[in-house]
């Protein structure tokens, strides 16, 4: 029966009985009303513009309009919709399909109005009473959440900035690490040559001698021969080792004596984690659990890299243990820093700084010097200190070494290394603008500007150029401690010529072959330095490669998500346990351990550029299966945390994961719409009549 | 170890598709092999094959209830009682044979046919002549006739001619016209030792399978056996001269196996063979399930598969197309349809219900003697050849009991098909509906998410339906609270909206003493057993499990039992069931299900002798569960309709349960297979039918899966699902287009449930199938004999599918003679007449459809969440008139979800178009309801759409029957689709009245 009327009242509709108002504007929203109000007689306009049909027969349950337009209050138009006015609760708009059908879609009734078999009151107050409690709470922890968004927001645009810096720096460093690594590859396998040569010469002598003095030659003889090289060589040994001894002592002693010591002590140490605690004031530590994070980061982009840059310098330094430049940096030091140290870390430095410097000065000034001088200044004050304290300290050791190894060896030492000490401090006055490279001897210019381009920009200018000359000198200072074998070598000169470049390199290996011989415990020395240097420079890879990788992350916009990039969130479902890295990866876990990997994060994981889901793909493979993904929805929450994790298709799961970055004040600002509403201050629906 | 081997299974099941070895063939059951040898000796004399059955004219008698006449083969000499009846009507016959002195009782199905198939008419003596009798199959000239031969014996059947004389009759088929009858008795080891030796000879007589645990101890010992046992076998052979008698006796054997498995047979061979021929016959049609062309291909000569068709329920994982295999269900039913030019259509219909292991062959023979024919004189004449189509069928045990539909017409053959297993259950409404199901939407969150997208897009659909997981650890009738802690708030949230639920539940319970079902059950002995009469347990979804035995009427009212509120508490009215896994489907069994010599019925019966009908039994025992649960159901709703949808099936199912094709592949040629499948279940009285849309295993394309959608649209049962380790395909994840191209499918779907509720209506009165094969509505049109690329909705609507991709148009032969015209039922333009080829235009919005120039088709436009609520929904009736302008439809009208029905509670209307007038009356054809009494008849024809209409009318008027005078109405007419509508008649599609088009 009720079909039947339903259909009928619509059928009938033209006729008097529902020729109102009331029916031809049944199910037309506010707005719209003026147009479906024309004049009895006259005609109403399909709302596309596609033709026009007599008044009546708007609402008259029959479906003329192709855009559905002239039945809003009726289900003859499936295109059609139908407006709920709801007073006291919120108007909604139906599809057609669900008016007359039986079921009570409005809150008022209307959609049922003319369904005879439907019993629809009007629930719009009760349900306004339950609804408004709900969307109080809401609005209220959206609150709560806002205030978290705009912090998140902060810490995200933070965390930007200072990684921006970190790369930046980092950039510099590995042009430099690369171009050292190459120096001192190059400086190990000459004196591996050199030293092959020798001991095939010293050999060759040997055996002539024995072969010319004592016919039919002694096994043992030339064994007690190889013997006593053998000796020499492990004194030798010895010897660096003592002044590693020394170096360290003088390390000591530095940081004792430096008032901001923190840097020097550093030195010798692994520095990647100790420079934290220098830096610490440069991060914003925030109370925040996100920006914790990011403080964390903070560190080690901002302050941990320079310092390490350093320590892998002074690491460098020492390791050479040359004087030349030990003495410049002390001298630097003792410039820059206060006098105490300068004394300490500078003046152990001499001795074996001056020994190599009074040689170099003999030989032809090393023009490296020079720019190593210029690129050394420091460009900030409390940064300089460090530097200064740290190469100080290098250099003091350096200077231990040498004087343990061939200290005894170096003539006029004081002199020369006044001289040089005032060059080196003319030198250092134009540095930190980067026109000091200019100023270089061309030998070493060319390749050292290469490092000057790659570092034009930075605002700080460290040690680099320092640890690049003490390398330098580490070369020298091998080469002065040769002697006993120095007619060997010399008989080599010729050879080792050929391949000798115009350089301060190639003359000090023409030296060393005319010192002929060389120290062991400095090629040991030498090679440990590539291989702290070959360390570092993976480290900075890895770091730059993150940083990179960070940099290019489509972190929302803003950046607003970029706080979560550096944090993991857990989550226990009965099964199993769920870690959620924004921007990095998604497991899943069973007692700690992880039993899958649900997806990583790759370029383009936005879904649909909303950035309101992510995919993480490329899990562990299922069984049969395909890699396991998953997609996150983010979702506006007081905190940052998973909601939900479900796998809703095998080996695809969806997480649901809440954080006030997702919030949105317009959000709000609907919430409170509704409020609005339900209290009652404005009928809903009626407020634009 | 049972354990290992059930887990290595079903990895196994995982792992691979479709493996063939893992499945028997005819060579691998000893009762095919042998009965295919003896058919391949048809050159012989079936004296020679050891066949050669005779009547004892001298016995033959004549009673109330049919002709009997004693029969024995000259080999064997074990009196058999053959016994030929026939129904009233007189057009359908029925032969058994059965050993008078049976040495155990064959195993006759219970539940398979209905009383009306017990009812006999007396047969008369035609004609007695020497050596045999022809008989007529009842009273009055349209019955049919039959010629019995004693000796060999030979049962001629004979139809009347469609459309032709009184008393004119045609051979239609023919009972052991070849001689392959071979009627195993059951007789003792001794016998058959005697006999033929056949024990020594077979494989190794063993400790008969205990079950899984000792099928891997079972195989060993094969392996080790077999050897020798061959060595015998053929050292056996010359010692029996290579006699065909001493071959077929030397493979009758008791014990046998199948890889691991062993079969102990311990009542010993009892297969029976049988021909029938088919003569002037070149199609056939039947013997579903399997996913194989509608026009059935040869089974033995050139050009078609080398297995016969098999009939054995099995869980066949990622089935191949174009195969012989049997797949889920059974129906041993064999249509034949023809018409030689010239000559009006014939059709013939042969079935056994007989649920045991069957195989078919088929073969057709170019140059058979021609049917004879009888005029009205009832002179017999012969002469000539003609096509033949011959059918040899073996079945391993039971009863030979079998039914001959003379039809004449195709519908006739449906019809005597009805009067014996049932029409189709009349389905509640929403079971015409969409269903969006998937293994498995995970818990009510994810269900009722996916309601509010339906919701979301105004996307109709009625079932939201539920998998395995939905229960606690696989025991069913639990939820898994964890994922499902409200479902009774779940499925009463649907149902605010007039939405249902479907919930699986499958026949094998987890052996679990914890579990109440397993508990209850085990301690009421309601469990198969084992040959070893132990309870017989194998692997399924929830591991070891046993299967209650749905024979026995108390375990049947159990499982109904346990389908109450009162027991499922956390059910509701609005929850349905799907019954899977039911062929059985054993993971450790012999090719996946149980073993043949279980037992049922407190060990009177072997599975091998139901195995067919388990799932029928299973379909059976829910429906009656449902029925009990509907039948006080909540206010208004007494007696509500109830729908279950199972896999396995057997003849007869169709009055329980709607049936689906299974585990189907997401790959266009399984698309294209949902269509002769689906035709093939159709013609076999299973109606309700569907196919997996869009596939069930691996990820569909978005095309692929629109175009399921497009086709899925128009087939009777019309559900999405998907397999575990798919992605999601719910419409809306493909975003647009794709989703409004599946949307307008289901869209127009839900437009078209009034006629697709007539034509449910219809399968339920009488069989006649809802999607139905061009030729069954053109059945002289000789061309569309072998069609299955094309198919129609009911008489009405031709449907195009788009079964490859990147198609753009459907090239279709249009059925039907130059005057048989055709609309397009997009632009509702003429497009062609029949006989014509054309290219119809399938673009990404739509498959080709067309309505049939004659027809009159009810729709109902408006768009509505879910079926139920379109029931007072106003009609629009759209008249495609034929080329003298005539048209004629049908509606049937009722509640749509009670059986108020039943008692007349429904309306059947005509509605007839011709000399352009569109008349509503009550048909005439059809049951007539009780007057008075509710309907939904009073919904309004809101509109009336004539197609074919070249010029504007003068104009339109309706009138109510009672002398009303005639109302003007509204209309538009478009020139160029020649397209009249007519607005807002206004009168009730349940009242008489006469709506005019007067021309100027």
């Amino acid at each position: 029966m009720r079909g039947s009327a339903a259909a009928f009242v619509g059928l009938l509709c033209a006729a008097a009985r529902c020729a109102g108002e009331g029916v031809l504007l049944h199910g037309v929203p506010p707005d719209e009303r003026a147009a479906f109000a024309p004049a009895p007689g006259g005609t109403f306009a399909c709302r596309d513009g596609h033709g026009a049909i007599p008044a009546e027969r708007v609402n008259d349950d029959y479906c003329d309009c192709r855009d559905g337009s002239d039945e809003p209050g009726t289900s003859a138009c499936s295109a059609g919709r139908f407006y709920c006015a709801n007073a006291g609760h919120f108007s909604v708009r139906l599809f057609a399909s669900r008016v007359g059908d039986g079921i009570c879609d409005c809150c008022d009734g209307s959609d049922e109005a003319n369904n005879p078999h439907a019993a629809c009151g009007d629930t719009c107050a009760r349900l306004a009473t339950r609804d408004l409690g709900e969307i109080e709470a809401q609005a209220t922890a959206l609150r709560s959440a806002l205030e978290q968004h705009d912090h998140a927001l902060r810490a995200s645009q933070q965390v930007a900035l200072m990684e921006r810096d970190e790369l930046v720096r980092l950039e510099g460093e590995l042009a430099h690490l690369t171009h050292q690594i190459a120096n001192v590859s190059a400086h190990v396998t000459a004196l591996e040559d050199v030293e092959r040569k020798r001991r095939e010469e010293e050999a060759a002598a040997r055996a002539a001698e024995a072969a010319a003095n004592a016919p039919p030659p002694s096994d043992n003889d030339a064994a007690e021969g190889a013997d006593d090289a053998a000796d020499g060589a492990d004194d030798a040994d010895d010897g660096a080792d003592d002044g590693a001894d020394g170096a360290d002592d003088g390390a000591d002693d530095a940081e004792g004596a430096e008032p901001s010591g923190d840097a020097s002590a550093h030195v010798d140490v692994d520095v990647g984690a100790d420079a934290e605690d220098g830096v610490q004031p440069r991060a914003d530590a925030e109370a925040d659990p996100e920006t914790a994070i990011v403080a964390d980061a903070a560190m080690r982009e901002t302050s941990d890299v320079p310092a390490n840059a350093r320590a892998a310098d002074a690491d460098a330094v020492a390791a050479h243990g040359d004087g030349g430049g030990d003495g410049e940096d002390g001298a630097a030091a003792g410039g820059d820093a206060p006098p105490g140290k300068a004394e300490s870390g500078g003046g152990e430095g001499k001795s074996g700084g001056a020994w190599f410097q009074s040689w170099m000065r003999m030989d032809e000034p090393p023009p490296q010097q020079a720019a190593a001088a210029g690129v050394a200044e420091p460009a900030s004050a409390q940064a300089a200190g460090s530097d200064a304290d740290a190469d100080g300290d290098d250099d003091a050791a350096s200077g231990a070494d040498a004087d343990a190894g061939a200290g005894a060896d170096a003539p006029d030492r004081d002199g020369e290394y006044g001289d040089w000490d005032d060059g080196y401090t003319g030198a250092q006055h134009d540095g930190g603008d980067g026109d000091n490279d200019d100023d270089e001897d061309g030998n070493y210019g060319e390749r050292d500007d290469d490092w000057a381009d790659e570092s034009a920009g930075h605002d700080e200018q460290d040690s680099p150029a320092v640890a690049q000359f003490g390398a330098g000198g580490a070369i020298a200072g091998i080469a002065s401690r040769v002697s006993s074998a120095a007619h060997a070598l010399l008989r080599l000169v010729d050879g080792v010529a050929e391949r000798a470049a115009p350089s301060a390199y190639h003359r000090l290996r023409v030296w060393a072959m005319r010192s002929a011989g060389v120290p062991l415990g400095e090629l040991h020395a030498l090679r440990e330095q590539k291989r702290k240097l070959s360390e570092r420079k993976r480290e900075v890879d890895d770091r730059l490669r993150e940083l990179r990788k960070g940099a290019a992350l489509d972190v929302g916009p803003e950046g607003r998500f970029r706080a979560l990039s550096r944090k993991c969130f857990k989550f226990d479902a009965p099964d199993y346990a769920y870690e959620f890295c924004p921007f990095d990866h998604v497991s899943q876990k069973q007692r700690g351990v992880e039993v899958a990997a649900l997806g990583s994060w790759a370029d383009e994981s936005w879904v649909d550029g909303t950035y309101a889901q992510m995919r993480y793909k490329g899990g562990t493979r299922c069984w049969n299966g395909p890699a396991r993904s998953t997609t996150v929805t983010l979702l506006c929450g007081p905190r940052a945390e998973i909601g939900s994790v479900s796998e809703p298709e095998m080996c695809s799961y969806a997480m649901s994961f809440y954080t006030p970055a997702a919030c949105s004040p317009d959000a709000l600002v609907e919430l409170e719409r509704l409020i609005a509403q339900l209290r009652g201050a404005v009928p809903a629906g009626k407020e634009e009549l | 170890m049972a354990v290992l081997l059930a887990l290595a299974l079903a990895l196994a099941r995982g792992a691979a598709g479709f493996d063939a070895h893992k499945m028997k063939k005819c060579e691998d059951n000893s009762f095919c092999r042998r009965h295919r040898a003896f058919a391949a000796e048809e050159g012989k004399s079936p004296e020679a094959r050891g066949g050669a059955y005779a009547a004892d004219g001298s016995t033959f008698e004549l009673d109330a209830e049919g002709a009997r006449v004693v029969v024995a083969s000259a080999t064997h000499k074990v009196p058999l009682e053959l016994c030929v009846s026939a129904l009233p009507g007189g057009l359908t016959a029925r032969v058994r044979l059965r050993e008078l002195e049976p040495l155990r009782r064959r195993f006759e199905p219970p539940y398979v046919l209905l009383d009306a198939a017990r009812e006999t008419t007396p047969l008369t003596v035609v004609r007695e002549e020497a050596g045999g009798v022809t008989l007529a199959l009842g009273a009055g000239p349209r019955a049919g006739q039959l010629r019995l031969d004693f000796s060999p014996l030979r049962l001629r059947f004979f139809a009347p001619v469609d459309g032709g004389a009184p008393g004119d009759l045609v051979e239609v088929a023919s009972f052991n016209a070849r001689g392959l009858l071979e009627f195993e008795h059951y007789r003792s080891r001794a016998e058959g030792r005697a006999e033929g030796k056949a024990e020594d000879k077979a494989e190794t007589p063993a400790a008969a399978d205990g079950g899984a645990a000792d099928s891997d101890a079972d195989a060993d010992a094969d392996a080790g056996a077999s050897a020798p046992d061959a060595a015998v076998a053929a050292a056996a052979a010359p010692a029996n001269d290579g006699s065909t008698d001493d071959s077929w006796a030397t493979d009758l054997v008791w014990e046998e196996s199948f890889q691991t498995h062993r079969d102990s047979r311990p009542f010993g061979p009892a297969a029976i063979g049988l021909d029938w021929t088919l003569p002037g016959f070149e199609h056939v049609y039947g013997l579903p399930e399997r996913a194989a062309p509608l026009n059935l291909k040869n089974t033995r000569g050139d050009g078609g598969y080398a297995e016969p068709y098999r009939l054995y329920n099995l869980d066949v994982f990622e089935y191949v197309t174009d195969s012989p295999f049997g797949l889920y269900g059974a129906v041993p039913l064999v249509l034949a349809h023809g018409a030689a030019a010239g000559k009006r259509a014939r059709n013939v219909g042969i079935f056994w219900p007989n649920p045991s292991e069957m195989y078919v062959d088929v073969l057709r023979a170019s140059t058979a003697p021609a049917p004879m024919s009888v005029d009205a004189s009832g002179a017999p004449a012969s002469g000539g050849t003609a096509p033949a189509v011959q059918t040899h069928w073996v079945a391993e045990s039971g009863a030979l009991d079998v039914f001959v539909l003379l039809g004449p017409s195709a519908k006739a053959v449906s019809r005597q098909y009805a009067t014996l297993t049932g029409g189709t259950q009349l389905p509640p409404l929403f079971a015409l509906g969409y269903h969006q199901c998937r293994w498995n939407y995970n818990d009510q969150d994810d269900i009722l998410a996916l309601d509010k997208k339906f919701e979301e897009l105004d996307f109709p659909y009625d079932v939201l339906w539920l998998d395995i997981e939905y229960t606690d650890g696989k025991r069913y009738f639990t939820w898994d609270e964890r994922k499902f802690p409200k479902p009774v708030a779940m499925l009463d949230a649907l149902a605010s909206r007039g939405h249902k639920m479907v919930l699986i539940l499958d026949p094998h319970i987890k052996a679990d003493d914890a579990y109440h079902v397993f508990s209850e059950a085990k301690k009421a002995g309601h469990f198969v057993r084992t040959a070893q009469n132990a309870t017989f347990d194998g692997w399924c979804w929830p591991g070891t499990s046993s299967y209650l035995d749905f024979l026995l009427p108390e375990v049947r009212g159990y499982w109904a039992s346990k389908l109450q509120l009162a027991s499922f508490s956390q059910s509701t009215h609005s929850a349905h069931v799907w019954n899977d896994m039911n062929e059985p489907s054993v993971f450790n069994g012999p090719e996946v299900t149980m073993h043949k010599d279980c037992l049922h019925a407190h060990g009177t019966v072997e599975h091998r002798e139901l195995h067919n009908m388990y799932g029928h039994l299973h379909a059976m025992a829910t429906h009656a569960g449902l029925i009990e649960r509907e039948a006080l159901g909540p206010t208004g709703k007494e007696r509500g309709r109830t729908f279950i949808l199972t896999r396995s099936f057997f003849a007869g199912s169709q009055r329980y349960t709607a049936v689906w094709t299974g585990d189907n592949m997401a790959k266009w040629d399984h698309l294209q297979a949902s269509v002769p499948m689906l035709l093939t279940l159709s013609l076999s009285g299973i109606a309700f039918c569907g196919a997996d849309v869009g596939g069930f295993f691996y990820n569909p394309d978005v095309e692929l899966l629109v175009r399921w959608y497009q086709v899925g649209a128009y087939q009777p049962f019309f559900r999405a699902h998907a397999h575990i380790e798919t992605k999601r395909r719910e419409p809306w994840l493909f975003g647009e287009p794709h989703l409004s191209h599946m949307r307008e499918a289901v869209r127009e779907r839900y437009r078209l449930l009034p006629y697709i509720y007539t034509l449910a209506a219809e399968a339920a009165l009488d069989g006649v199938p809802m999607m139905r094969p061009l030729w069954y509505e053109f059945e002289e049109d000789a061309p569309t004999f072998a069609q299955e690329d094309v198919f129609l909705l009911g008489g009405a609507l031709l449907v195009a599918p788009v079964v490859s991709p990147a198609q753009t148009s459907v090239t279709v032969r249009l059925p039907g003679g130059a005057e048989q015209r055709w609309y397009n039922a997009q632009t509702l333009a003429l497009v062609g007449v029949g006989g014509s080829t054309l290219a119809l235009p399938a673009p990404a919005e739509h498959i080709p459809v067309l309505y049939r120039g004659g027809a009159v088709v009810p729709r109902r436009e408006r768009l509505r969440r879910a079926a139920s609520q379109m029931r007072y929904d106003p009609f629009t009736i759209l008249v495609a008139p034929d080329n003298d302008g005539g048209a004629a439809g049908e509606v049937y009208l009722d509640d749509g979800e009670t059986h108020a029905y039943e008692d007349g509670h429904f309306a059947w209307r005509s509605l007839s178009y011709a000399k352009g007038a569109l008349a509503c009356a009550e048909h005439a054809g059809r049951p007539r309801g009780r007057a008075g009494a509710p309907t939904g008849g009073e919904a309004l024809v809101e509109r009336v759409v004539l197609l074919g209409v070249p010029k504007a009318p003068a104009r339109v008027t309706v009138a109510l029957a009672g002398g009303a005078a005639p109302r003007e109405l509204g209309f538009t007419h478009d020139p160029v689709g020649q397209v009249l509508v007519v607005r807002k008649p206004g009168v009730p599609i349940g009242a008489d009245w006469l709506l005019s088009v007067a021309t100027l």
